[in-house]
């Protein structure tokens, strides 16, 4: 063979895919693969490492640099292995790539200097081998180099260069590259991606996985866990292998792949269990425990928690009991057990205390927070949240610092305050942003648009969610996507559009089964049932919300339940059936006293006295006076409890009217005064005119006929502005009849 | 001899000095016995009259006795009562005051029961109630009204529940038709109907119609706001009579007064109505001054009579002459104002009402209701009502309005008469 000289790497032929970034140090392996290619007694280089370790990379990496040197002037053939079925498919992309017919290869290779690049050589189907060993064999004089996993003596004289684990300092670079992106990782960062890396074995694939999961690009590490799946099996280190498993579950878990993360957890378990890996094991309860509880199977969660929770503390691992308390807390939360939450959270908070763990403590100041906020205690909730936020503040930590500027901005946002939760939020998303993280920036997009939703900015709402719906799409982030279709329905509802609005919950309602999201699925459902309501298919909506209620039940969510039920109850209302609709206000009034919920349990209650004063009405038409009588009496008892002076009002005259017709003149005529003076109050015209025709009627009846004209011409007059022509005809009756008794009396 | 001997001798003395053995007035609840009440009742002749002749007939006759809060509604059949116990030989009365939370029918029972003591099914009833038979019946201090007690016969404590039978009309009819196999007549009085709500006794009523039509004898008492009007006449008559108490006028109520101190004296001292000993220690003057304080309402007269005597006794005065009168209507306004019980909403409400002279349903504004804590009138009522009871506000007689007005016994001073509708 001739040497011929240098060529510039243009002119070069080649079919090489882009150099990989980044790159990590592997300078050792690199050099031994560049000696033994230029190395005239060898043939071949082979590149062997298990799967992911970064062969592929490694391969093309040394490929680009003797491109770069100019070596191989004939020209560098990348060849994928598992493309490749016969030799038609390798002159096929030789031809290409040289620029040559068939006929000419065995030509060109014979007179110029090529390097043919086969990566995957052990991916080949066992039927095409021999061919492509064949033809390897007719590749000479050319330099072939091999990648695989295992060692395959195909050609001769080959040398072997072993691609292990990077060293820690690759790893936690390659981490740090891949986790920062453009930029620089503080030292806390770094020390975790250390510890990352190191947890993994220091093997690549699982690292870039495991960054991603990081960064929240789940689309990618979807892709890669695909490829990374294939190669447990080669895995002998059962250390690796557990690590591997378990970054293979958490991948899973985010794309929502639930029951495959479960399958992959317990796997991990497995060889956790194998290794006497306490530390790993109660890390994997943990996450499978999340699992049961996103699928609803909230006892399971429980009772994996607490398996967890007992390992830490045997381990005396103090910082890891305090999160898994954290994790039980959570669940208790979901419950609507809300006393026993705030326990285990403070329970954590001592302990993070105790370790000096401020990033732990702020978290669980914010958990703690986030109870009292549930409760109605807003003023605990706030300055809750500020501690953590002066805290994060403190730390740097700007992740943790918008998240708990969105929920200070929740809070206010609760009560009322919209420019001031607007600006938190804006603060926030501009953090996100800067942090490049999108899924928080697509939660934020979403509670700004709740902002502009509440000031009746509908388009500016839609717009907001729109873009977050994007970001989600974008992200694979299944559950973020169900929310944000969610939402979007909600404005396309308020908009009036229910056509619309209602196939973005059918689609929102989709996902979550597919996620097996039980509480999502309960509030879709929720969501879907007010729009039958509102277009009046009752009986839909009914049959809805029985599939949410039960939900519920299954989740032991009473907070959730008691939501529900009041909604049947307004149905069973709408339709009449006063004795269902109170049945369930009960039992929802129950659920709500249980958890402690009074702003709740206020709109709960007014919501059934207004069932009650119906039927209290209807008792009075069936002529059954005193249980109207205690019905409006009941009522009256909430509404004094409450400022809403109207419905008191029409309670008070409902009560007069029912005296009135037992006959128990001076308590209707009491009563009849005091409706009238709350009426006043409110300058509630029409009820002021229907007072003083009770109490007109009531003077005749006792014989006072000038007060009785009285009364009665002044709510004529009161009709009369209102344009209630019709009312105004029975009060005209009934003052002929006064004036007609006061004639005979004057006889 | 200590202090408290000295003190005790030298009130004894006063009072021998006024030539009487004690203070015949009552605060509210001690007892009278049968012969002090035929001592001090006095005037209701007419309204005797019209009750009496009705027991001359045979058919039984149901009687309301309606007026208001300490008009002497009670002492009033009690004397009735205690006529018939002395006259009508053939006659079973009895008498019970209505317990809260239970129906006419069962009080009935209950009355009726107490007074066959020798009845075994009768004692055995009162059993079942929760109630113990007495083989005799007690000189129970109960609580009486204005001083007058129940007279052998049980005034019900108000706090014992009674556990009501689950026919008690049945049950009553029973006892009924068992008493009158031994007298030709029986008559319960039902007392104290007014200390209920007015709504409740017409729903009492309606639910024991059937009582008001059995074989007895009723008198009961009630309140004149509003319930009067519409059991007489509404359908249902219920009432063969319905007999209307009003204030005494001046000159009887001086006899009243007169009647009252007479009891006190020693056996052997009876004055007439017009020596001006009669009413020693207070002159004529002062005795004319408290009988128009008190507005011909007998228990007004007995409170403001009792402080001011026992101010009179406290400070050793000879006689009642109209400074040491002053002083006791004083200390009477502030003792009625300190009485146990009052709560300190009765008091916000009581200032109110003292402070605008008078409060109605009609013309009390939002303003007012809030000051008390409450936006609607019938929240009030309640204390209105009680502190009716304590003789502090009394309701005007209007239906066309709910009015109070605070009673003459809490203005301390003596004021020109105003004139009353």
């Amino acid at each position: 063979m001739k040497s011929s000289p240098k060529r510039s790497a243009s002119q070069i032929p080649n079919n090489l895919p882009p150099r990989p970034s980044p790159f990590v140090n592997r300078e050792t392996e690199i050099q031994q693969a560049i000696n033994a290619l230029l190395d005239s007694q060898v043939s071949v280089a082979a590149l062997v490492g298990i799967a992911g370790i970064g062969k592929t990379t490694l391969a093309l990496e040394i490929a680009h640099r003797l491109l770069s040197r100019g070596d191989f002037t004939g020209g560098i053939i990348w060849l994928p292995a598992r493309n490749l079925r016969s030799s038609d498919d390798i002159i096929g992309i030789v031809e290409t790539t040289l620029g040559v017919s068939r006929a000419e290869i065995r030509a060109w290779l014979n007179s110029h200097q090529c390097l043919v690049v086969l990566d995957g050589l052990d991916e080949i189907d066992k039927q095409h081998e021999s061919t492509v060993e064949r033809f390897l064999i007719e590749l000479l004089p050319s330099k072939v180099l091999v990648t695989s996993r295992k060692h395959l003596e195909v050609l001769s004289p080959t040398v072997v260069v072993e691609v292990g684990a990077l060293d820690e300092k690759a790893s936690v670079e390659l981490f740090s590259l891949l986790w920062g992106q453009q930029r620089e990782l503080s030292s806390a960062e770094r020390q975790t991606a250390a510890e990352i890396a190191r947890a993994l074995g220091n093997h690549p694939l699982a690292i870039t996985i495991a960054a991603g999961l990081v960064r929240g690009d789940y689309a990618e590490t979807r892709n890669l866990a695909l490829q990374a799946s294939d190669i447990l099996g080669e895995l002998e280190n059962k250390q690796e292998r557990a690590a591997l498993l378990h970054t293979l579950a958490s991948s899973a878990q985010a794309q929502g792949d639930y029951s495959g993360a479960e399958l992959l957890y317990q796997q991990s378990l497995e060889v956790e269990e194998q290794l006497g890996d306490l530390q790993g094991k109660s890390a994997t309860l943990n996450n499978l425990a999340q699992i049961y509880f996103t699928r609803g199977d909230l006892d399971r969660a429980l009772a994996l928690y607490f398996e967890s929770l007992e390992i830490k503390e045997r381990l005396g691992d103090l910082q890891g009991k305090s999160a898994t308390l954290n994790n039980l807390a959570q669940i208790y939360f979901t419950r609507g057990d809300l006393d026993r939450a705030l326990a285990l959270y403070f329970e954590s908070l001592e302990i993070k205390e105790r370790l000096g763990d401020l990033q732990g403590k702020s978290a669980t100041l914010n958990n703690l927070a986030q109870i009292y906020f549930t409760r109605g205690d807003l003023d605990r909730a706030l300055a809750l949240y500020f501690e953590s936020l002066e805290i994060k503040e403190r730390l740097g930590d700007l992740q943790g610092k918008s998240a708990t500027l969105n929920n200070l901005a929740q809070i206010y946002f609760t009560r009322g305050d919209l420019d001031r939760a607007l600006a938190l939020y804006f603060e926030s998303l501009e953090i996100k942003e800067r942090l490049g993280d999108l899924q928080g920036k697509s939660a934020t997009l979403n509670n700004l648009a709740q902002v502009y939703f509440a000031r009746g900015d509908l388009d500016g709402a839609l717009r907001l969610y729109q873009e977050s719906l994007a970001l989600t799409e974008r992200l694979g982030d299944i559950r973020g996507k169900s929310a944000a279709l969610n939402n979007l329905a909600q404005v396309y509802f308020a908009r009036g559009d229910l056509a619309g609005a209602l196939r973005l919950y059918q689609e929102s309602l989709a996902l979550t089964e597919r996620l097996g999201d039980i509480r999502g699925k309960a509030a879709v459902l929720h969501n879907l049932a007010q729009i039958y309501s509102t277009r009046g298919d009752l009986a839909g909506a009914l049959h809805l919300y029985q599939e949410s209620l039960a939900l519920t039940e299954r989740l032991g969510d009473i907070r959730g339940k008691a939501a529900v039920l009041h909604n049947l109850a307004q149905i069973h209302f709408a339709r009449g059936d006063l004795d269902g609709a109170l049945r369930l206000y009960q039992e929802s009034l129950v659920l709500l006293e249980q958890i402690g919920l009074p702003q709740e349990l206020e709109r709960v209650k007014n919501a059934r006295a207004l069932v009650l004063n119906e039927l209290g009405k209807q008792y009075v038409e069936q002529g059954r006076w005193y249980d109207a009588l205690h019905l409006f009496e009941e009522n009256l008892a909430i509404y004094r409890q409450g400022n809403d002076l109207d419905a008191r009002a029409d309670t008070i005259y409902q009560i007069a009217r029912v005296h009135h017709l037992l006959g128990n003149l001076d308590k209707a005529r009491t009563h009849y005064r005091d409706a009238l003076r709350l009426y006043e109050h409110t300058q509630n015209q029409s009820g002021i005119a229907t007072c003083k025709t009770g109490l007109g009627r009531l003077m005749i009846q006792m014989g006072f006929l000038e007060d009785a004209i009285r009364e009665l011409e002044a709510a004529k007059q009161i009709c009369q502005q209102m344009g209630a022509n019709q009312r105004m005809a029975e009060i005209e009756e009934v003052l002929q009849i006064a004036n007609h008794v006061k004639e005979k009396q004057r006889i | 001899m200590s202090e408290a001997d000295g003190i005790f001798d030298e009130l004894t003395d006063t009072l021998s000095r006024w030539g009487l053995d004690e203070i015949p007035f009552s605060e509210s609840a001690s007892s009278l016995g049968i012969s002090q009440l035929r001592e001090v009742f006095t005037g209701r002749t007419e309204e005797l009259r019209e009750v009496l002749t009705l027991f001359q007939g045979r058919e039984r006759k149901r009687i309301l006795v309606y007026g208001w809060v300490g008009i002497g509604k009670t002492a009033f059949i009690l004397e009735i009562l205690s006529v018939l116990q002395r006259k009508a030989k053939d006659t079973l009365a009895t008498y019970i005051s209505l317990p809260p939370e239970t129906d006419l029918a069962t009080a009935a029972l209950v009355a009726l029961a107490r007074k066959m003591e020798d009845d075994e099914w009768a004692q055995h009833q009162l059993n079942l109630m929760g109630l113990r038979p007495r083989k005799r019946p007690v000189q129970k201090t109960g609580r009486g009204k204005a001083g007058i007690a129940s007279i052998g016969v049980e005034a019900e404590e108000t706090t014992v529940p009674v556990t009501s039978p689950r026919f008690p009309a049945l049950s009553f009819e029973d006892l009924l038709e068992r008493a009158l196999k031994k007298y030709s007549r029986v008559v319960i009085a039902i007392d104290d109907l007014d200390k209920q709500d007015p709504a409740r006794v017409r729903e009492l009523l309606r639910n024991d119609q059937g009582l008001l039509k059995s074989g007895a004898w009723f008198m009961l008492t009630g309140h004149p706001s509003g319930l009067t009007r519409d059991i007489l006449t509404s359908d249902l008559g219920l009432f063969d009579l319905a007999i209307e108490l009003k204030a005494l006028d001046q000159a009887t109520t001086y006899r009243m007064l007169v009647n009252y101190l007479n009891s006190a004296r020693s056996k052997r001292i009876r004055y007439n109505f017009d020596d001006p000993s009669a009413v020693r220690p207070f002159t004529p003057e002062t005795a004319r001054i408290l009988c128009e304080r008190s507005d011909g309402v007998p228990r007004w007269l007995n409170r403001l009579g009792s402080y001011v005597l026992l101010k009179a006794a406290t400070i050793g005065a000879d006689l009642v002459t109209e400074d040491v009168l002053q002083q006791g209507l004083e200390y009477a306004a502030r003792q009625l104002r300190g009485q146990s019980g009052l709560t300190a909403e009765d008091y916000y409400v009581l200032d109110l009402v003292l402070e605008k002279r008078t409060l109605s349903d009609e013309t009390v504004t939002l303003t007012d209701l809030e000051r008390l804590k409450v936006r609607e009138f019938s929240e009030i009522l309640p204390i209105l009502e009680k502190l009716v009871q304590y003789d502090l506000l009394r309701r005007l007689p209007s239906e066309r309005v709910a009015q109070y007005e605070p009673t003459p016994l809490l203005i301390g001073k003596t004021e020109p008469k105003e004139e009353k509708d």
